[in-house]
């Protein structure tokens, strides 16, 4: 089968979905089109790899806001990681969003961004959440689905409260400001 | 001795399946017709190649959305500047948008036509349909359609493949499809040049 073809016609019909996804969560414009290249690359990388039947599961639409989701989520991580490395040096965290961070700071090669500290935190308060919030949270963050469809899934009416409630106990248990503010970025309240 | 195409020898490819194909075909079978190929846009920087026509260069919105009904708005501004109505056998897979947009051109034609009601505005161009009565406009529709098999894994996109398929076979006189996504379809347009009823092979049906 050519992906090759399906790819571009993929692309073509999710392009300005998935363009808004991820400026929702990199709301600079030049760094949100780069993403975009990369994320471009990765679909097709996704699509090369996967087997007929792992994708039969799916609609496309809902494929590609999984995979789009997980991509800004890994770039998430990995920009948490420069940004804290580079604030131990600079103290003035606006002149490093200005200038380095934004710019491209630094070389060091991250080999494992998913265990950067941000990262393993995160995993780890997730961990704790009990499986029902838990899956609430998978569903509404990595699988884009709306509350109606997760109360559907779940077989239950209330999971706006649930998942809530889930997010304000991680955020208050989120002991420095930096973590706060990366977190509500990728986790909205409603 | 090669022969002259004409009016009726116009193909019509839509599409990258379509296009892909092409490139694919004989080309001493396929120098036979009177080409045209639609794509969405040009991807390449190379230049455009004489008998493709982008549809987004000739959208008025230079952002055009790769939708519905952004596309069939494009799609009658091309049917009816290009000439492209014109064509015998219109080819493309039945997964790629545009093309299933194309075909629904087609369809609001055919139903306009079988309640005899003058649709303008549902017609590739108005001033030239305005003078045509149903019968006649039917008539300018291809009078065959050849799908091109593309195996598509996600089951939206293979649903609504489906239906395209099903619901065009309404209104062409002849329908086939490719069985396999790398068939060859050079015999088949062979046969087409010597109006040979019998354009069936082992990896084309007849719908």
């Amino acid at each position: 089968m050519n992906r090759r073809l399906l790819f571009e016609e993929i692309i073509r019909r999710h392009e300005k979905s998935i363009r808004r996804a991820i400026r929702s969560k990199f709301p600079n414009a030049m760094e949100a089109d780069d993403l975009f290249q990369e994320l471009a690359i990765h679909i097709m990388q996704k699509l090369d790899d996967a087997e007929d039947d792992e994708l039969a599961a799916w609609e496309a639409d809902a494929w590609i806001m999984k995979v789009t989701a997980n991509f800004c989520f890994s770039e998430f991580r990995k920009r948490g990681t420069k940004k804290r490395k580079a604030m131990k040096d600079l103290p003035d965290d606006g002149a490093l969003e200005r200038g380095a961070f934004h710019s491209g700071w630094g070389n060091d090669n991250y080999s494992d961004p998913s265990r950067s500290a941000m990262g393993v935190d995160l995993d780890q308060l997730l961990l704790d959440l009990n499986e029902r919030d838990r899956r609430i949270i998978v569903l509404k963050i990595f699988d884009g689905k709306s509350v109606q469809e997760i109360d559907q899934i779940m077989g239950i009416t209330n999971s706006a409260q649930y998942y809530k409630r889930a997010i304000e106990g991680i955020r208050r248990r989120l002991n420095v400001d930096l973590y706060r503010e990366l977190f509500d970025d990728f986790f909205p309240l409603d | 001795m090669k022969k002259e195409p004409h009016f009726g020898d116009r193909i019509l490819w839509v599409g990258d399946k379509a296009a892909e194909t092409f490139r694919k075909t004989n080309a001493s079978v396929r120098d036979q017709f009177n080409n045209k190929i639609l794509l969405y846009e040009n991807r390449s920087n190379d230049a455009p190649e004489q008998n493709v026509t982008y549809l987004k260069d000739l959208a008025s919105d230079d952002n055009m959305d790769y939708k519905p009904e952004k596309l069939q708005e494009a799609l009658k501004k091309v049917m009816s500047n290009e000439g492209m109505n014109k064509a015998a056998l219109l080819i493309g897979s039945s997964y790629e948008l545009m093309f299933q947009q194309l075909l629904e051109l087609y369809n609001m034609d055919h139903s306009a036509s079988k309640q005899e009601e003058v649709k303008p505005e549902m017609l590739f161009s108005y001033s030239f349909s305005r003078e045509m009565d149903a019968l006649s406009r039917r008539a300018l529709n291809p009078k065959k359609v050849l799908f091109l098999h593309q195996d598509v894994p996600f089951r939206d996109m293979i649903a609504e493949s489906k239906e395209t398929m099903e619901r065009a076979r309404n209104y062409f006189l002849q329908a086939y499809a490719t069985k396999k996504s790398e068939t060859d379809i050079s015999e088949f347009l062979f046969r087409m040049t010597d109006d040979s009823q019998n354009t069936e092979n082992n990896e084309i049906e007849k719908l």
